[in-house]
């Protein structure tokens, strides 16, 4: 038995395995990098034009904020397959790395949208008051106010953004992305070869604890 | 420097200003006091711009205040100063970098900032923490960073939202010192907005009270004080009534000057006119210019114009006190 493992995971884990594991985080990465630009951008529209902000606008949020809410409404797995043909006009692919990155992005910004706006709004109300009371301009109180005073609670969020999308990842790898999920399932689960699943599984759980970690060490730093 | 005519402010159904007439000169201490709701707070925030006003106008050296816009606004709030009553800090901040905000924010050159903080931190007296994060001072010492961050920008005007209401009251006065100092050396305008008050006995100059969004009370502290009119003896409350059984006869509060409070007074009334009256209060409190004392005492009827006489020849200030049931009249209306 015991031999058995070591033999399969001699024969697939650099192979296999270890390449999985870079598509998986390339994916990772380019999805948060891109949904934390994009969404921040979204968040601070939606923080000057919310009711209470900076410069209210009823149409500019109102529509953002169902935009938003329309997207986050989507189950992963059939965002992915919706955005099929849209993937295939931007990306020129819907198949591996490539062609799950824009899925993936378009489910993230709203997320991490939201993420931004929570922190910025829980900022205390007083502190912009007294930014505005000595003459700061409404992107001098978005940038060194607002979001100076909600990094903890940003990072705290982004970390658990992380580790959501991770694990979307591996929906996406099930559906012609490549990377773990991708692995576990093909070579796993359909060729009943219960080794390749689990180890999959182990090394997505080993992931979600390093995401953790980081997320807390860099919390604590702050 | 700030000239106040007909000044309404609503929201929505709500009046929280309604026709105020005030004329504040530069260098002085001006209270504004009333209850919470009373539209204290909302009229500061008019002298500032961070609220608008429907009708009338708010002048602040000659500038219609809800005339500016955009950088005009900006620039006009960096000259006036404005203090909180939760301080207001940032608290992933240091002392340092809380007071030196509004010059980043006014791009000012990194060593001037550096040598104006110091500055600062001199002037109110925490030249050792500037490295301190807020959360590891005290409230008074929250509050004083508070004032070296709306000092910085050099302001004519400091206006102070319930600075003290937090804090303890002997840290509150040490605050208030701290606000007169300034005031007398720098000749900033001060206006001190606060339901305490004891914390503008000692520092302010002209009180103004608002009740309901109207001004119901304006004058010299120390008059006001020694003779409030109704609104602020609602407001003072239980402090200020005499409980007393009226009926016997007249309450007189008598105003002695400096000179006089220093004499015997009801000691030789008493026995000069060889009749009986009774203390009901006697009390001197500090103000920024100078001690007020005053006495509270009943006269029965009969005695009362005799007493009344002695006072006049004695040339003691003096006033009847309202009775209850007038008080009781008045708030019916």
């Amino acid at each position: 038995m015991m031999a058995e493992i070591i033999a399969k995971l001699d024969k697939y884990f650099f192979r296999l395995i270890v390449p999985a594991i870079g598509d998986t985080l390339a994916m990772l990465a380019a999805t948060m990098v891109l949904a934390t630009v994009l969404g921040f951008v979204i968040s601070v529209v939606l923080i000057i034009t919310r009711k209470d902000g900076l410069r209210p606008n009823r149409w500019v949020y109102g529509v953002l904020n169902f935009l938003v809410n329309f997207i986050r409404s989507f189950p992963i797995m059939i965002l992915i397959v919706a955005l099929l043909p849209l993937t295939r006009v931007v990306m020129g692919t819907t198949m591996g790395v490539q062609g799950a990155v824009f899925p993936l992005t378009v489910a993230a910004t709203p997320f991490m949208a939201r993420i931004f706006e929570n922190a910025m709004v829980e900022v205390d109300p007083q502190l912009i008051e007294a930014a505005r009371s000595f003459g700061a301009s409404d992107l001098q109180i978005i940038f060194r106010v607002m979001l100076k005073e909600a990094v903890p609670s940003i990072v705290s969020g982004t970390t658990l953004a992380t580790v959501t999308y991770l694990s979307a990842t591996t929906v996406a790898g099930a559906i012609g992305a490549g990377g773990l999920g991708s692995i576990a399932m093909n070579y796993g689960y359909h060729r009943f070869d219960d080794v390749i699943l689990y180890t999959g599984v182990v090394i997505l759980c080993i992931l979600v604890q390093l995401i953790q970690l980081m997320g807390g060490w860099i919390y604590k730093r702050l | 420097m700030i000239e106040i005519q007909g000044l309404c402010k609503h929201f929505d159904d709500f009046h929280a200003l309604e026709d105020i007439h005030m004329t504040m000169e530069r260098g002085k201490v001006y209270g504004l006091i009333g209850q919470s709701g009373s539209g204290k707070s909302t009229l500061l925030r008019c002298i500032n711009g961070l609220t608008t006003y429907e009708k009338g106008s708010l002048k602040v050296d000659g500038v219609e205040v809800s005339s500016l816009r955009g950088r005009e606004a900006r620039e006009f709030r960096r000259g006036i100063g404005m203090i909180f009553q939760q301080f207001s800090l940032l608290g992933r901040l240091n002392v340092r970098e809380n007071i030196a905000l509004p010059m980043k924010c006014w791009k000012w050159d990194k060593k001037a900032m550096e040598r104006r903080v110091d500055e600062l931190l001199e002037m109110v007296q925490l030249p050792d923490k500037g490295k301190a994060l807020p959360r590891e001072l005290s409230g008074g010492q929250k509050q004083r960073v508070a004032i070296a961050r709306a000092l910085a920008m050099n302001p004519k005007i400091l206006l102070c939202d319930e600075a003290t209401s937090a804090l303890d009251p002997n840290i509150a006065e040490t605050i208030m010192d701290l606000l007169s100092d300034i005031n007398r050396s720098l000749g900033i305008t001060i206006i001190v907005v606060t339901h305490q008050l004891s914390i503008l006995k000692a520092s302010c100059e002209q009180v103004y009270l608002l009740e309901k969004g109207r001004l119901a009370a304006q004058g010299d502290i120390t008059s006001l004080f020694s003779q409030p009119p109704e609104a602020l003896r609602r407001l003072m409350g239980k402090e200020q009534e005499v409980d007393a059984s009226w009926e016997e006869g007249t309450v007189l509060r008598l105003l002695p000057t400096p000179e006089q409070a220093k004499k015997p007074i009801l000691s030789r009334m008493a026995r000069e006119l060889g009749e009986d009256f009774s203390v009901l209060r006697a009390d001197r409190e500090q103000y920024r210019h100078g001690a007020v004392t005053y006495l509270l005492i009943q006269v029965p009827q009969k005695i009362l114009p005799a007493v009344e006489n002695w006072l006049r020849e004695q040339n003691i200030a003096w006033a009847a006190e309202p009775r209850q049931q007038e008080k009781r009249e008045e708030e019916a209306v």
